[in-house]
């Protein structure tokens, strides 16, 4: 089963530390800085990803579109998505579900909820 | 299923140290500067974005108390942004201050301290709580105030114990139970509102996807946490809501009344998650799910539903129970049981990431163009040591010895060449900006200039200016006593200065230049300067010099006399300096470094000292001498001059030798005298000289031979010989011989 996830965050740091944890937690982790990126990389390769974490807030495309986009493709209806909020973006919560993620966590992230979540989505036995 | 190991990873953890740092580092000049423009919004956002990521990435190792107390801060930068306080020097203060903790809890963690750890006491604690205090009278939201308030309480009894944050124990203590929880509250939310479509009938076609999504989610999710009562009620949930969406069953109110009441059992289950299922079975909805999921109901399957549901359900939940009982009640009991305990746990907790040795001063940071460079040297070190085999090989053959010397000749050079460029290249890799200690100043003279009520404006140059990595480490403390004289004893008064006609703002000036193969650090201030003949008085009050003595020195020797143990010129003992330590420990570092200092001052004009520092510390320029027939090493930085005398120029005043140059009587003295070795040579007519010295005390060294100058690598004396006087190291040259280093400015002294 293909567990590689792939993760959009423009922040270098935060990219950084949850691509370790999760790698650790043996997935395959792959980054993608925007949402150009990240639709660029699902598109060319849709069987390679288990599951996407996406910051809302991004330049270029941000999260919202880059779901609302996934969504329009057949292929993606079920893909599981994880959006990721800050907390100043109470409405944006709401949006996010509605454009199509599976759910939404707030930041501070931390990283066990992180890896749960992802787990947890993909239906993982414990 | 603990991922603390994870979490504790030096590398994650010392990477979040370094990033930590730098943001802190940049936040502290940017706070400098809003003070000065405190509408300036961009200044703001950096700052603010500082304190974002550090809270982000803490919170997400679980450093709670650097989350909390940045996440703190952040709110009031937010505030400030939102132009709901002002950025006054007070407020200024609270951040410095609280950044200044961050500081110390980043420091905490990357020596493997435990200041994060909940449960142990330390002073800082009793700060943290001051400036949340402080954060409150600014009116901080009141979700923090709770916070605070709560804790405030809580260390009613037990003073010093203090808990930032009142996390959910028992949810923390399990973060996959956390995470459920959390999660299935989204889903139930996007269920409920899908639910409330489907009553009004305004459900879209992405609207049923919602819904069946948030079903998947929340099934997969249960089932994760093997909540299977949940698992089955949802997978027939959703086989029903897809015949829905598909037009393949008709909606009915009877089956909307039927999606709500599995919302609510789905609801009761995962709030209540495990337990005891006898008022809440969920048997009759089941099967009620699963009839109107089939056009005809099939009896017999429903049946085994119902038997295998209704066998299995109580088995597995008691284990899912067992297996998912919270850490956190474990540690609740324990502490019921002793608190000793837990500290103790906890206490090895953090002795265990202390052992992975997390220490982020103890890194270096390298441009990779450096490293790719080094790698292209270590391959043709490789290619160049083959050489050397292959002609030790065809030596052993007997070759053509002319034509052995001609290769040996050349790979030899090629050896220098290479080892020259791999010494630079790692000498490159070790310079850091002076920058990295500059940087703290301003905050610093701020910080005195406010304390102490006087105007100081501080300007810095040369920060670019790249030293050594060994230099950098050690060069902070000294220049830190160097400032603060200035801002105590250099710059007057506000109200004297005017008086003087000076502006009522002093200037202390820091520079940082290369002059040869030294860095020079120069620290000015414009202020009252130092008073030679006071400062001889001074002495003599203090018994360190006889009145007579005292009259011999020149001003420079009199200025040198700040540098001597005990003494200060300061009228009184303040916080930060006049204690008579400072300028005596600056001098030894200094002169540990290998380095000089030089005063320059003009009364009532200001003074300026200069420090002129060896651009590396490990490897040296020396010249090599011989003496009582052993070789020294001189560093280069302390000779002044070279030259031959006669024995018959050689006088003799009070019993101690001198001479004559250019016009000014020189004291000389054998080396083996001062070192106590035993001289070597007869007597002869030529004597070597190698004149040292500093500050316009000059010595003139007798040695047997004065040799090549060197460069060599130092290597520290060791144990007892650390100790022995006269000596600054060792090297060990090209001959395999151990040659010791000599200190000048011990030998100045002996």
């Amino acid at each position: 089963m293909a567990r590689t996830i792939l993760m959009v965050e423009d922040s270098a740091t935060i990219r950084h530390l949850q691509s370790f944890v999760l790698k650790a937690q043996g997935f395959e982790v792959e980054t993608a800085e925007n949402g150009v990126e990240a639709l660029e990389k699902l598109f060319e390769n849709p069987d390679k990803f288990a599951l996407l974490v996406a910051d809302i807030n991004m330049p270029r495309m941000d999260g919202l579109s880059l779901v609302r986009k996934l969504r329009e493709q057949e292929t993606f209806r079920n893909f599981p998505i994880i959006m990721v909020t800050s907390e100043q973006e109470e409405e944006d919560r709401k949006e996010g579900l509605k454009a199509g993620a599976n759910m939404y966590m707030v930041k501070p992230i931390k990283p066990e909820n992180l890896a749960a979540n992802i787990k947890m989505l993909l239906g993982e036995a414990k | 299923m603990n991922e603390n190991n994870i979490f504790s990873d030096p590398e994650v953890i010392k990477g979040f140290i370094l990033e930590a740092k730098d943001h802190l580092e940049s936040v502290e000049p940017n706070l400098l500067k809003l003070e000065n423009n405190p509408d300036n919004q961009e200044l703001l956002n950096d700052i603010f974005r500082s304190m974002h990521s550090i809270k982000g990435a803490a919170s997400f190792l679980g450093f709670a108390r650097i989350a909390d107390l940045s996440h703190k801060l952040e709110n009031i930068l937010d505030k400030l942004r939102k132009k709901k306080t002002k950025a006054n020097p007070e407020i200024i203060d609270l951040i410095l201050e609280g950044k200044d903790i961050l500081g110390e809890l980043v420091d905490d963690i990357s020596g493997g301290g435990s200041s994060d750890s909940e449960e142990t006491d330390l002073p800082i604690n009793n700060k943290i709580r001051q400036i949340e205090e402080s954060f409150l009278r600014l009116g901080d939201s009141p979700q923090n105030r709770k916070t605070v308030e709560a804790y405030g309480e809580e260390t009613g009894m037990k003073l010093g114990q203090i808990k930032i944050t009142e996390p959910d124990r028992k949810a923390e203590s399990d973060p996959e139970m956390e995470a459920f929880l959390a999660a299935s509250r989204q889903y139930l939310d996007l269920m409920n509102d899908s639910i409330e479509q489907v009553k009004t009938g305004e459900i879209t076609p992405t609207g049923w996807d919602t819904y069946i999504r948030a079903i998947r989610s929340l099934r997969n999710s249960s089932s994760y946490v093997k909540l299977e009562r949940i698992v089955n009620l949802l997978d027939q949930e959703q086989e029903l809501i897809e015949k829905l969406r598909t037009d393949e069953i008709k909606l009915s109110p009877p089956l909307v009344e039927l999606l709500v009441q599995a919302y609510d059992a789905v609801k009761r289950e995962t709030e209540n998650p495990g337990a005891k299922t006898d008022e809440t079975d969920i048997k009759p909805l089941l099967s009620s799910l699963s009839c109107a999921g089939k056009k005809e109901p099939e009896s017999s399957r429903l049946g085994d539903i119902l038997v295998t549901s209704g066998k299995i359900d109580p088995k597995d939940l008691k284990s899912a129970l067992q297996s998912q009982k919270p850490l956190g009640e474990i540690l609740v009991d324990q502490r019921k049981i002793t608190r000793e305990e837990l500290k103790e746990a906890l206490n090895n907790q953090v002795n265990l990431r202390a052992e992975k040795g997390v220490l982020a001063e103890h890194t270096i940071r390298v441009d990779e163009s450096k490293l790719d460079h080094l790698m292209n040297l270590i391959g043709e070190l490789i290619i160049n040591r083959n050489r050397f085999s292959l002609l030790t090989r065809k030596s052993k053959h007997g070759e053509d010895v002319t034509y052995l010397q001609a290769q040996l000749k050349s790979a030899t050079s090629s050896l220098t060449q290479i080892s020259n460029d791999l010494q630079a290249t790692i000498m490159k890799v070790r310079m850091l900006p002076i920058n990295t200690v500059f940087q703290k100043f301003p905050r610093m003279v701020r910080d005195l200039s406010r304390e102490k009520g006087k105007k100081i404006d501080l300007d810095i140059f040369g920060g670019k200016t790249e030293v050594d990595k060994t230099v950098i480490e050690k060069i902070g403390d000294p220049l830190i006593h160097l400032i603060r004289n200035s801002v105590d004893h250099g710059i007057e008064m506000p109200q004297e200065r005017e008086k003087l006609e000076k502006p009522a703002q002093g200037i202390i000036a820091i520079r940082a230049f290369h002059e040869g193969h030294n860095v020079v650090v120069e620290v000015e201030d414009d202020g009252q300067g130092i008073d030679a003949d006071l400062v001889k008085r001074k002495a003599v009050e203090k018994g360190m010099l006889t009145q007579e003595d005292a009259e011999m020195l020149d001003e420079a020797q009199a200025l040198d006399l700040i540098f001597a143990p005990g003494f200060s010129t300061a009228k009184q003992v303040t916080g930060t300096s006049g204690r008579g330590v400072g300028m005596d420990v600056v001098k030894r570092n200094i002169q540990s470094l290998n380095g000089q200092i030089l005063t320059t001052t003009k009364v009532g004009e200001g003074t300026k000292f200069s420090l002129r520092l060896p651009l590396t510390l490990a490897v040296i320029d020396v010249l090599m001498i011989e003496s009582g027939e052993m070789i020294f090493a001189l560093p280069l930085t302390a000779v002044q001059e070279t030259l031959t005398v006669l024995a018959q120029d050689i006088k003799t005043i009070n019993g101690k030798k001198v001479i004559v140059v250019r016009d000014q009587t020189l004291r000389i003295i054998e080396l083996t005298r001062l070192l106590k070795i035993p001289s070597g040579k007869m007597e002869s007519e030529e004597i070597p000289v190698v004149i040292i010295g500093e500050n316009g005390t000059n010595l003139g060294l007798m040695v047997d031979a004065i040799r090549e100058k060197e460069e060599i690598v130092i290597k520290p004396l060791e144990n007892l010989l650390a100790q022995s006087r006269g000596f600054s190291g060792a090297t060990i040259l090209g001959n395999g011989d151990v040659v010791l280093i000599l200190n000048p400015l011990d030998i100045l002294r002996l």
